[in-house]
């Protein structure tokens, strides 16, 4: 009885056969699709590889920025004390006795400024290509 | 898998693929196409997980019915924001002269639950076996073989009619 149930059932389906869209149509509207699909994937790879590159750039720039004020604050503090003596300034007062400390602001401060400032380059010449 | 491999093995098994999710949506062309499309795509995109293990049209069936259900629930949440008289109307623009032809098998299909209906369609029409339509479907066999019973009992019904 199930066989016969199945027979029939499969013979419904064995009469299926529908008109399609044109295959060839389908294939080149899912090419275009896919062409779509690997320039977004190329212009992501680039973007991440870019991204990465100037956030290297932002840190060895920073680093270098940073390292250079450290040490011109550590290794010459005589002229660091002649300016304050020339100024006598609240201000520098301050800043010669905070010095290590505004050493190290001016690293962090560098570093933080200099990533955006690349990115926004980075950003406007991308606006430009497109 | 790259690119020439996929295109490759997609040209062997449009056809099948295209013809199921036209069964699915009841004969729908358009947007029986626009699944296969999405479907394709996405296994695309994923071609780079997929582990040759599995058979490839196992794979794509399981995605290509992944997005009919997701065209499914879309659809429940348009088709409240839509005026019945506009529906009716669009209705007979997008139905294809073939669909009038198997309208009874389609309207048979249509009394079949998603799940029922594509198992019946793999089982019936693709000459897929139980363990395969477990795959595609991500159920198990059991629920397999109680939905293509059901399926069956319902398709009698429009067969004896």
């Amino acid at each position: 009885m199930r066989t016969t149930i199945d027979d029939e059932v499969k013979e419904v389906f064995t009469q299926y056969s529908p008109d399609l869209s044109d295959s060839d149509a389908f294939m080149k509207r899912l090419n275009q699709r896919l062409d779509s699909v690997e320039d977004v994937r190329v212009s992501n790879r680039a973007r991440v590889r870019d991204y990465w590159m100037v956030s290297f750039i932002a840190f060895g720039a920073g680093a270098v920025a940073g390292i250079f004020v450290l040490m011109l604050i550590l290794l010459r503090p005589a002229s660091l004390i002649e300016c304050r003596l020339l100024v006598e300034g609240v201000i520098l007062r301050f800043f010669a006795f905070w010095r290590e400390i505004l050493a190290m602001g001016i690293v962090i401060s560098l570093a933080l400024i200099i990533l955006p400032l690349v990115q926004s380059y980075r950003h406007c010449c991308l606006k430009e290509r497109h | 898998m790259d690119r020439d491999q996929f295109i490759s093995n997609v040209e062997r098994e449009q056809e099948g693929l295209r013809k199921f999710l036209l069964a699915l949506c009841g004969g729908v062309a358009d947007e029986a196409d626009d699944i296969a499309q999405e479907a394709l795509v996405k296994a695309y995109l994923a071609s780079g997980i997929y582990v040759p293990r599995a058979k490839f049209s196992t794979w794509l069936y399981r995605i290509a019915y992944n997005c009919f259900i997701d065209s499914l629930r879309k659809q429940s949440v348009e088709v409240s924001d839509i005026d019945p008289l506009q529906m009716q109307n669009c209705a007979s623009s997008v139905f294809s002269d073939d669909a009038f032809k198997y309208q009874e098998l389609y309207a048979a299909i249509d009394e079949l639950s998603p799940s029922e209906r594509a198992s019946v369609l793999l089982f019936y029409m693709e000459g897929k076996s139980v363990r395969e339509i477990t795959k595609i479907l991500g159920i198990p066999s059991g629920t397999v073989r109680s939905q293509l019973s059901r399926g069956r009992e319902k398709l009698r019904k429009m067969i004896s009619r």
